[in-house]
């Protein structure tokens, strides 16, 4: 996953882009395949508070792009960022405040 | 959520739940709420994940372009100037409604940008949880070609 993480007064930005085809139930079907997507991302500050948490459909864009912000963190601080998809795969990624 | 005041309530009960692990979901609702990914309309998606679906109109932006012409990527941009705890997108003109739902942790800001697909011209709306009260927003997009059937 590719992050940007950035503090600016006291705020912490997250960019991130997850690489995942993201494939629709529907598109499946038509190919025979198995539908995948990610389903859940959780984004943590420094491995423990969780500052960002969203459950997503198979209605997001292939290779997932998000941005949030949350109150507090400092240069040299980690954002942790871990996804699974539909078909139980999970990655993990970590990016350092700037 | 009633749901969500029952867990809450049972956790201050249970002062263990401080030291549950880290790794536990707090809400990934595609396994906690299957139905909810199934609801064909906004208002049905409403009321399995918020148990109502009456709303007020305000507080809650949403920024999208005008015309998309590739349905499979509109950029979007949400926010709520209110202290929700949750927020969530539905779109009426895709196969199921939900498209996601977001938990706004104690220092989360509800400021999202996401990229979505939508199948053809229609208005996404995102609905803010506040105490229980929810405040919607809308937008209507022109999609030229729809992003659903890849």
């Amino acid at each position: 996953m590719r992050m940007m993480v950035r503090n600016s007064g006291g705020v912490t930005t997250v960019i991130a882009m997850a690489q995942h085809k993201s494939i629709s139930y529907e598109v499946a079907k038509k190919k025979s395949i198995k539908p995948n997507f990610i389903t859940y991302m959780v984004a943590k500050l420094n491995g423990k508070e969780i500052v960002y948490e969203v459950t997503m459909s198979q209605f997001v864009s292939a290779n997932p792009f998000i941005k949030f912000s949350f109150k507090g963190g400092k240069p040299g601080d980690t954002v942790t960022i871990k996804w699974e998809d539909l078909q139980g795969k999970s990655k993990v990624s970590t990016g350092k405040i700037r | 959520m009633q749901r969500r005041k029952f867990l809450s309530l049972s956790a201050g009960a249970v002062a263990a739940a401080a030291i549950l692990p880290s790794t536990l979901s707090a809400e990934n609702y595609q396994k906690t709420m299957p139905k909810l990914w199934k609801a064909k309309t906004t208002s049905a998606a409403m009321q399995d994940l918020f148990g109502t679906t009456t709303t007020t109109q305000g507080h809650v932006t949403v920024k999208a372009p005008d015309i998309a012409e590739n349905g499979a990527v509109i950029p979007i941009s949400i926010a709520t100037d209110l202290n929700a705890s949750t927020v969530a997108i539905f779109t009426d003109v895709d196969p199921d409604a939900c498209v996601a739902v977001f938990n706004v942790p104690k220092n989360g800001i509800p400021k999202y940008d996401l990229r979505i697909k939508m199948a053809k011209t229609g208005e996404i709306k995102v609905v803010a949880e506040v105490d229980g009260k929810l405040y919607i927003g809308s937008k209507t997009v022109k999609v030229t070609i729809g992003g659903c059937g890849g």
